[in-house]
């Protein structure tokens, strides 16, 4: 059996009197491309904050690729191999689109003091830098938007920003991204496009994808290969699309309402 | 964790307390014999001193810090420790200074006047709190801090000198003393200064902060245009009245001893430190005993005994030498006036804001401004509103300040920072919190005052006592670490918290026959019934009425029992034999009758002062007495009226239960009022409607006009343009397009090409002003002198762009908002000046080299430290930590005799240390100077006969310049050769990796750290390399001024003028900061040259005489401007320009009130020189520079916000195929 990336455990939040996250279990597994969805306010993001180290937990503990991170920072997170996106798309909007990319690898200074000083004096004639930009480009070219690497991110469209957000996640190589509603806002095709191209990536490189989405009817027919229904701050069940869809108490409870207006945004 | 943290901060309290400041075996001290005794002693227990507070703050943040426990005593305990968190660390600071002095075998006494502690205490609150309160107002509504703030309490203090100095009230105001206060220019200069100051804000407003406002603009842009409004009102202010201290004194009388109330008070005098005496001496104090009884009245004789022994700790004395009188303190009228003034206008805002629809929409707004608008508020009328009582009341507190004390422009820049500290102790927009915490910082500033002067004597520190300003800086840094959310938020969790439990427990609804009988009773005026009945917020009204009458009440019988109504008779005057009431003590006319023959200019006849006299005195006496009907109105009928009230819901509650909700009181008179209010309306309707047709029509035919006549116009233009386009056309084809193309940049002066292109333009037209710079010169001198001026122009230059550079990386890349640039500067040249002064004038006698890089390495590792305790807080948080250290820093610099050397250690300031190579530069190679040596310093081998063969000489030879070149050129091509080096290091550094990951966390600290970045590092690398660049730029700012003196390092002149160079240049990018540095220092040369230019064989005399004849003509013929204004406002309204229009309204009203109020005799003279002629030449040039420096700030900010040259952002290319 070959451990999972990510455990997490009887994950708690409060805040003040609200109990956000009540006592969440789950795991995922290499390779696997899960959804996350439920109703509004029953705790999904707050969940993504937790684990990504942005909030302190109440209680639980989260283990990634069998590390202790339940106490870690966000950075901290982010070298063992996660890396996550925000609901609202949040680039840096005073830099240009490579300019972003170019951010997230790693150790482009180096450890050692002297590498540090070469990283950042001599940065240019490293290989290190080319090998960087090639493969930003590259990026670029799979998000099919490399026309707008030279301008400001503040000017890209929503959609745009959606994707480069995602590339920008990818730079960091990571072993398991959190993505937080990534089509949330995006016109239809464009939106199965995004959706198509993850589940290659994950088809491809073997990483592990968890993806929030608000839209119910929209993720069951993309492929993913395990859905966990949260609501009221707990998970109320696990499992392929087919059962999510066959199980009544999530039909009832959820797709009822949501399911609806799901229907009115598309 | 939290525990280990709590033993590492004991222990090093009691490493410095007792190990260090009492035995001396601290670890500071084993550092000092590691390195053999090199650090001063007085360093050692400085800091020591600096150890043991900072672990008292530490215990208390971790305290706060730690998560409240399970078990319920460990809770009780830590709230207690909390809440006595005050009490105990006042307690520490006493036993350091026990310890300390025990230490040193020192004694100190502090006294402690309890009475005048309290009263100090609630003047210096009310005078923080209202410059506080207006900046809580502004950042709860308009959401920016504004440094304006000070300035607009600065207009406040100058509306009473105004007011006084106008032909209609010097009468009243240069009256001789004559025993009784007149108070109506008291009364008069309050009410006005919140109007006018409120207005004033409101024009700022509209012209500066909407513009921002409507373009979503953030917080910090808005703060950083506060500075420059606050920088041009100061320099207008410095213009009109010049820097001489005045005090407003409304009637002298308020000056006469009698005009003051005697408290009784206790003195406590600590006695700290070494209490034994040495042998032989004898401490000498004072107990009252019995010594006998008083034969005939059979009392007990008290007197004074002598005694003698070692020192008591405590001595508490309450009565006089006598033994029967009480100790008393004294508390003049003046001095008294100002909390009451301010606490009442203070309670009279929050009112507002809680009881009125003005303050629930002002409420809104603040929460969201967005929501707000979408339910029907309109937002901007908020915000003016807001303005305008943020303004008016920081005014008001302004006015009665400036009856207490002596005060010029920058009095109230100095009470900014201390204001800043209340709001963020009490969390920034909460009124309550502020009120509390303006009493707390209130209190520290008192306290320090005897403590500081008690203490400074022993340690050889007697200017200590003037540090009592910067405690409140002190205290802030350390609250902002310590509780960087604030009171105000605590109150607020309190508040919720207090909530929830009431609507968890049902109420137990009391009897109602409590109830009614609370009403019914003397209770009912203050409302407890309704409190009995969980109404609070009635209870409430009915208290807050029933206080604030009594209050009014007290005050307004004051006023009249010491003025001349009707009746009132002084203190002094049932003193006086035989007179009954004030007016008969001054006139001994027995009917108390006033005429103009009782006028103080009385002289034979009645001239026209008496006739104005008499007129202010008739009108003195309507007021006062109206104030005394007033009070006697208040007091008691109002509380009867209340009680009536009170009875008659009692009564209803005993038939019904319940009272009849829909006849309260309030909402009767809003009845009342909406009925008069209609009634006009309805009433003005007719007319009004006929008019507004009427003049819709004109609008209508009017704005077809201005259309047809713009379609005129625009079409010429077009026609113009297209002809000019066309020749123009012809001229560029001259070069072909692929030339024009290699030129050109895509990104215009965004992109890397246009950028250089943009700054070789601006940077030659600037090479060329310095060159054009005039020098005051005879022919054999003037390449001497020419090129003395370059270098100095240049070495400016050079500190400003080095500051700037600084400052960019910090704000510009980084995102942090550092407004102490001059902390970093100071600390730099105060490390290598002291370092490297001879130890003869008490300095180090380190070589320049060694001192310059420990200063640069010393500057690098606090701007490191400094990111730790500060990364957490708010952007504006950080802006406001750092000016207050720079602030400490300029204070200690006069106050800390280690940082002073030059031949006479008591004089302030760091003098007579040695500059770079200056010794090469004079002597040449090999020769050596000093006490021993043939030369004493390098001075003497410049004049050396024969010349000696040095650098100097051989430039003098190779220019013939006629005397040896000056050594500012040697320093300016260091400086240049610094500047490069650094640009070139920074340049590299921040086109790396690293200078990417910064401008990530700039624009997102969250995202940055979320992709794989440690925030607080790399902020603390930016801070480090910074703040070592102001080193250096420090070093060489020392070098060129060749002593410091405290004034370099103050703000207006140092700190502000790089964030005008940094607006001007254009953030984030270091070209902008190469050009806009050299504006700014440029403008400071042409300005130090109109200074000087006095006759017209001078340079620039005619511009100089120019500016100074506007100023005249300013000052001096106010009605013509008004008209100007008017012109332009009526070319508004004919244009339909709106901008026109209201830029000539607010223009004409300004002038017009500065028409009426300052064309007076008095007036003039205060815009004068001593001679009595109004002018600015001289002195008065460098603020017309600090107002074009702000104005420039203020026209880039809104014109031009990204700067002259903006960020390039980085667009590197896809790497060719071949190299990978």
């Amino acid at each position: 059996m070959i451990d999972p990336f990510l455990k997490v455990k009887h994950l708690r939040k409060e805040f003040g009197g609200l109990i956000a996250v009540n006592g969440v279990s789950f795991e995922i597994g290499p390779g696997e491309f899960v959804g996350l969805i439920g109703p509004n306010g029953c705790g999904k993001s707050t969940t993504f904050n937790c684990i990504s180290g942005l909030l302190d937990k109440t209680a639980g503990s989260v283990e990634l690729f069998g590390t202790d991170i339940t106490t870690m920072r966000p950075e901290q997170i982010q070298k063992i191999g996660m890396t996550r996106t925000f609901q609202h798309t949040r680039l840096w909007r005073q830099m240009t689109v490579i300019e972003n990319l170019l951010v997230p690898p790693r150790n482009q200074l180096g450890s050692s003091i002297k590498e540090k000083i070469r990283g950042i004096f001599q940065y240019d004639s490293t290989r290190d830098e080319e090998t960087r930009l090639d493969r930003a480009y590259s990026v670029l070219d799979q998000l099919e938007v490399p026309h707008m690497a030279h301008n400001l991110t503040s000017e890209l469209s929503g959609g745009q920003s959606k994707l480069v957000d995602i590339g920008r996640s990818m730079m960091g190589e990571p072993r398991l991204l959190l993505l937080d509603e990534p089509v949330a806002g995006v016109a239809g095709p464009l939106a199965m496009k995004i959706f198509n191209s993850l589940r290659k990536m994950v088809d491809d490189t073997g990483i592990s994808i968890l993806i929030i989405e608000h839209n119910m009817d929209f993720i069951l027919r993309q492929g993913v290969d395990r859905i966990i229904v949260m609501n009221e701050g707990r998970i109320m069940m696990q499992g392929t699309p087919d059962e999510v869809k066959g199980n009544r108490a999530v039909i009832e409870a959820y797709l009822g309402s949501s399911g609806e207006k799901g229907a009115e945004e598309e | 964790m939290s525990s280990r943290r709590v033993t590492l901060a004991i222990f090093l309290l009691l490493d410095a307390l007792l190990l260090g400041l009492l035995y001396g075996l601290g670890t500071l001290n084993l550092l000092d014999a590691i390195l053999l005794g090199s650090i001063p002693n007085d360093m050692i227990w400085l800091l020591q001193v600096a150890q043991s507070l900072s672990c008292g703050f530490a215990i208390v943040k971790i305290l706060l810090d730690t998560k409240p426990g399970d078990t319920p005593a460990v809770n009780l305990l830590r709230s207690a420790a909390i809440i006595s968190s005050p009490a105990l660390l006042f307690a520490l600071v006493l036993f350091t200074i026990e310890m300390l002095l025990k230490g040193q075998g020192e004694t100190a006494s502090i006294t402690f006047d309890l009475t005048n502690l309290g009263t100090s205490t609630l003047m210096w609150a009310a005078t923080y709190l209202s410059i506080a309160i207006g900046l809580t107002l502004t950042y709860k509504v308009q959401r920016y801090g504004n440094f304006a703030q000070s300035e607009l309490f600065m207009v406040g203090m100058y509306f009473g000198m105004i007011l006084g100095w106008s032909e209609y009230y010097f009468v009243l105001k240069e009256a001789p003393m004559d025993g009784v206060i007149a108070w109506t220019l008291l009364l008069r200069s309050l009410l006005l200064a919140f109007v006018i100051t409120g207005l004033l804000g409101v024009l700022i407003d509209r012209i500066v902060y909407r513009g921002f406002r409507l373009r979503d603009s953030s917080p910090q842009v808005m703060m950083i245009a506060s500075l420059g409004v606050a920088l041009i009102l100061r320099s207008i202010y410095f213009m009109r009245f010049s820097s001489a201290k005045v005090r407003f004194i409304p009637d002298s009388d308020f000056t006469a001893t009698a005009n003051r109330w005697e408290l009784p008070t206790s003195r406590i005098k600590l006695n700290l430190g070494e209490r034994s005496l040495a042998e032989g001496g004898t401490y000498t104090y004072q107990t009252c005993e019995q010594t006998g009884i008083d034969e005939t009245s059979g009392e007990p004789i008290m007197e004074r005994i002598v005694s003698e022994g070692n020192r008591p700790t405590v001595e508490i004395y309450d009565i006089g030498i006598d033994c029967i009188s009480p100790l008393t303190s004294n508390l003049s009228y003046a001095n008294g006036s100002l909390p009451v003034v301010v606490f009442i206008s203070v309670a009279m805002l929050v009112l507002l804001l809680n009881k009125t629809r003005l303050g629930m929409r002002m409420r809104a707004v603040a929460d969201n401004p967005e929501l707000a608008a979408s339910s029907g508020i309109n937002v901007e009328r908020v915000q003016q509103t807001s303005a305008f009582l943020s303004a008016g009341i920081t005014g008001v507190g302004g006015a009665i300040f400036s009856v207490t004390l002596l005060f010029n422009p920058t009095t109230g820049f100095a009470l900014l920072l201390p204001a800043f500290a209340v709001i963020v102790l009490g969390t920034i927009g909460s009124v309550s919190g502020a009120i509390i915490a303006s009493l707390m910082v209130g209190f520290v500033r008192a306290s320090s005052t005897p403590i500081l002067t008690g203490v400074g004597f022993p340690l050889d520190r007697s200017g200590y006592s003037a540090l009592s300003g910067v405690m409140p800086y002190i205290f802030l840094v350390a609250i902002l670490i310590v509780l960087p959310k604030g009171l105000g938020d605590a109150i607020e969790r309190w508040n919720i918290e207090k909530e929830r439990n009431r609507n968890k427990e049902a109420r137990s609804l009391i009897d109602k026959r409590i109830v009614a009988a609370l009403a019914l009773l003397p209770t009912g005026i203050l409302g407890l019934h309704h409190w009995a009945r969980g109404r609070s917020d009635k209870a409430q009204n009915f208290s807050i009425i029933a206080l604030g009458s009594y209050v009014a009440h007290k005050v307004m019988r004051f006023i009249g029992k010491n003025s001349f109504a009707d009746g009132a008779c002084s203190d002094s005057c049932i003193e006086a034999e035989g007179r009954s009431s004030n007016i008969e003590l001054i006139t001994s006319n027995p009917d108390a009758s006033l005429s103009t023959k009782d006028s103080p200019y009385f002289d034979v006849d009645a001239s026209d002062l008496d006739q104005k006299w008499f007129e202010l005195m008739e009108l003195e006496i309507q007021t006062v007495n109206a104030l005394s009907d007033i009070s006697d109105w208040l007091w008691p009928w109002v509380p009867l009226a209340l009680w009536l009230f009170a009875i008659r819901q009692g009564l209803q509650i005993l038939r019904n239960g319940r009272t009849n909700e829909n006849e309260d009181r309030a909402d009767f008179i809003s009845a009342q009022l909406l009925r008069v209010r209609n009634s006009i309306n309805s009433s003005l309707k007719g007319p009004f409607s006929k008019a507004s047709t009427s003049i819709s029509e004109a609008n209508k035919a009017h704005s077809a006009l201005i259309t047809k006549v713009e379609v005129g116009v625009s079409g010429l233009l077009l026609n113009w343009r297209s002809m000019i386009a066309h020749k123009s056309q012809k001229a560029i084809s001259l070069f072909s397009d692929e030339r024009l193309d290699r030129i050109r940049d895509p990104y215009g002066r965004e992109g890397r090409k246009g950028s250089w292109i943009a700054f070789a333009a601006l940077a030659t037209i600037i090479l060329y002003l310095i060159w054009w710079l005039p020098v005051n010169s005879s022919p054999e001198e003037f390449w001497w002198d020419k090129i003395f001026q370059v270098s100095n122009v240049t070495i400016g230059m050079c500190v400003f762009i080095l500051m700037a550079f600084s400052l960019n990386l910090h704000t510009g890349y980084t995102g942090m908002v550092n407004f102490g640039i001059i902390f970093f500067v100071g600390v730099g040249a105060i490390t290598v000046s002291v370092l490297s002064s001879p130890e003869r004038y008490h300095g180090y006698g380190w070589g320049v080299v060694p001192a310059t890089i420990f200063a640069v390495l010393l500057t690098a590792v606090i701007g490191w430290a400094l990111a730790f305790p500060t990364a957490r807080l708010r952007t504006d948080y950080f802006a406001i930590v750092t000016i207050s250290l720079g602030e400490v820093v300029r204070m200690l610099l006069s106050a800390e005799p280690l940082l002073r050397t030059g031949p006479v250690k008591s004089a302030i300031g760091i003098g007579s240390y040695p500059l770079p190579l200056k010794e090469w530069w004079f002597c040449g190679r090999g020769v050596k100077t000093g006490l021993e040596q043939e030369f004493l310093s390098p001075d003497y081998c410049k004049w050396a006969s024969p010349a000696l063969d040095s650098p100097a000489n051989s430039i003098s030879d190779l220019l013939s310049l006629g005397e040896p070149a000056p050594y500012s050129l040697l320093l300016a091509t260091m400086s240049v050769f610094f500047v490069i080096t650094i640009w070139w290091i920074l340049e590299r550094v921040l086109t790396s990796p690293w200078g990417r990951i910064v401008k990530a966390i700039r624009e997102d600290e969250e995202v940055a750290q979320h992709h794989g970045h440690d925030v607080l590092k790399h902020k603390a690398a930016s801070l480090a390399l910074g703040a070592g660049i102001c080193g250096l730029a420090g070093a060489i700012w020392a070098w060129q001024l060749t002593g410091l003196s405290p004034t370099f390092m103050s703000p207006a002149g140092s700190t502000f003028l790089v964030w005008a160079a940094f607006i001007i240049g254009g953030s984030a990018n270091n070209r902008g900061m190469v050009i806009g540095a050299s504006i700014i220092v440029l403008t400071g040369f042409v300005f130090n040259v109109l200074a000087v230019a006095s006759t017209p064989d001078l340079p620039l005399y005619e511009t100089a005489n120019t500016i100074d004849k506007t100023f005249k003509w300013i000052v001096t013929d106010q009605w013509e401007i008004t008209g100007i204004f008017l012109i332009v406002m009526f070319g508004g309204i004919i244009t339909r320009r709106s901008r026109l229009v209201e830029y000539g309204f607010w223009g004409s009203i300004v002038f017009c009130f500065t028409a009426i109020f300052m064309e007076g005799y008095r007036s003039l003279m205060a815009a004068s020189d001593y001679t009595g002629e109004v002018t600015i030449s001289g002195g008065g040039m460098s603020y017309v520079r600090l107002m074009l420096v702000g104005t420039l700030m203020l026209v880039s900010l809104i014109l031009n916000p990204k700067g002259l040259l903006p960020e390039v952002p980085s667009r590197p290319e896809r790497p060719s195929e071949d190299t990978v």
